[in-house]
């Protein structure tokens, strides 16, 4: 079998420059100064703009866990890679603009749950687990206090007004709908959406 | 670059390179001298008749006469290296004639015993754009709708190298290296192998060339690089200025393992993880 001068190279394990664009200025620099140049890796990843119903696709450059640029995803159906003033914004919703331009991370975004006490004025740290169960027991016990059966003309309502409902822009129509029933079911009559549309 | 005929066109896109890439200006005049060896001069038939090995010699040794020029020592080489690719050429297109196809053909054939592939890759595109720039470039009874329009040109079936993202939408357009045929691609997912598992896949770029971005696919092991000029106002770009202004991006993308899915090497060194070999890491950066 023929051995090439590449194949040759190759199984030697040695590393070989040969003189060829580089001797023309086609290079900025020297193989030997690959260590000194800086790398930056990102990748693309898509998700939903938060912000109203229409669902458009973003793309995210993220870096070390951190988004460093969001853009219309031109390969979505709905918005073929064009954006609201609003899910524009979608970078902002983590970072927000110093003196003189840079990003930092913005610090008034939400990354955990947080309680606040009646007649207190700090905020508490609370797992998600506690929240969700006292979301539940609250909503429970705001209906069994405000429950109306029947209206003043005796007509038979079922209804709490004391409480409410948000749909949310970024379930599907199908959760939303299930959402509303369940709305629907417990007596709740004060419904809408996040988004209005 | 073959493929512009207006020199007003190649200047102000030489301008524009010249910002973005700061040593553009060492090769500028080298690029400029190839074109006016080959554009004006009855070398390129404006007629666009077929193309022939006798016109791909002219054009060749052209390129090497000016190559020679701007580095005496090597002029042997450039010169012998045409030689060998018109050579080559005449055998593979001697039945079905010449076409980017049989381009390539001679490309990987003289690869496998060539060192200076990066001078080869520049000769073999620099042929294509003269020959077939702008133009179908399929042989005659080729089904050019047939063809797989993942990275492979819906035109002459080379694969891609490099892209750009469409003004407005952004959407990934590629463009062929050979006949500069543009075509649009998805862009979460590798030209090369299909993989949309954007887990897999991501870029990089490198201080200073903030306009590529090399993207890779680590389950095919491919890379390509794509230049974001959405903000640059003016006329089409024309990539291949750009690509040349960022072959450091090629050899860094071969020191970090990846291989080109065009099949063209645009890096000066044979290394073990050359031609799809095991990947060097002991450089590497990247993520997991």
């Amino acid at each position: 079998m023929k051995v090439t001068r590449r194949d040759f190279l190759k199984l030697s394990g040695v590393t070989v420059t040969a003189a060829a664009l580089s001797s023309f200025g086609f290079r900025e620099a020297e193989a030997s100064d690959y260590k000194s140049i800086r790398i930056s890796y990102a990748k693309e990843v898509t998700t939903i703009c938060p912000f109203c119903a229409v669902g458009c696709g973003i793309i995210c450059h993220v870096r070390d866990g951190k988004m460093i640029n969001a853009e219309g995803d031109p390969d979505h159906p709905i918005n073929e890679g064009s954006l609201c003033s609003k899910g524009s914004s979608l970078f902002n919703m983590m970072n927000v603009y110093a003196e003189k331009g840079e990003a930092r991370p913005n610090a008034q975004r939400m990354t955990q749950v947080l309680y606040r006490p009646p007649y207190a004025s700090d905020w508490e740290v609370k797992s998600w687990d506690w929240a969700l169960r006292e979301i539940a027991k609250r909503i429970k016990d705001t209906r069994d206090k405000s429950f109306v059966a029947r209206n003043a003309m005796g007509t038979t309502v079922n209804r709490t007004p004391a409480l409410a409902w948000l749909g949310s822009a970024m379930c599907n129509n199908e959760e939303n709908y299930l959402f509303h029933k369940f709305a629907r079911a417990l007596g709740i009559v004060n419904i809408d959406h996040c988004a209005r549309l | 670059m073959l493929h512009v005929r207006d020199a007003g066109d190649l200047e102000k896109q030489m301008l524009l390179c010249r910002r973005l890439y700061s040593h553009f200006h060492g090769i500028e005049p080298l690029l400029r001298d190839i074109w006016q060896a080959v554009v004006p001069s009855s070398v390129v038939d404006s007629n666009r008749d077929s193309p022939s090995v006798e016109r791909a010699a002219a054009i060749l040794f052209a390129v090497s006469d000016v190559l020679a020029r701007y580095d005496p020592q090597s002029a042997p080489e450039s010169r012998r290296l045409a030689g060998s690719l018109v050579e080559t050429l005449d055998s593979v297109s001697r039945h079905g004639g010449l076409w980017p196809a049989s381009l390539m053909d001679a490309y990987t054939e003289m690869s496998r015993d060539m060192l200076a592939l990066d001078l080869l890759s520049l000769l073999t595109t620099l042929l294509g754009s003269a020959l077939f720039g702008g133009h179908a470039a399929c042989p005659p009874g080729a089904q050019a709708a047939d063809m797989d329009a993942g990275s492979h040109c819906p035109s002459c079936g080379q694969s891609a190298h490099y892209a750009s993202h469409a003004f407005g939408s952004g959407s990934k357009v590629l463009e062929c290296p050979l006949c500069f045929k543009q075509w649009s691609h998805t862009r979460l997912k590798c030209p090369y192998c299909g993989n949309t598992d954007s887990e897999s896949m991501g870029y990089f770029s490198l201080e200073g060339i903030d306009r590529c971005r090399v993207h890779y696919c680590s389950l095919c092991n491919c890379y390509h690089k794509v230049f974001e000029l959405r903000d640059v106002e003016g006329e089409r770009p024309i990539l291949y200025l750009h690509h040349l202004g960022s072959l450091l991006c090629d050899t860094v993308a071969c020191r970090e393992g990846f291989v080109p899915g065009s099949s063209l090497w645009w890096n000066d060194e044979v290394t073990a993880s050359t031609d799809g070999g095991k990947p060097d890491e002991s450089h590497s950066t990247r993520l997991p």
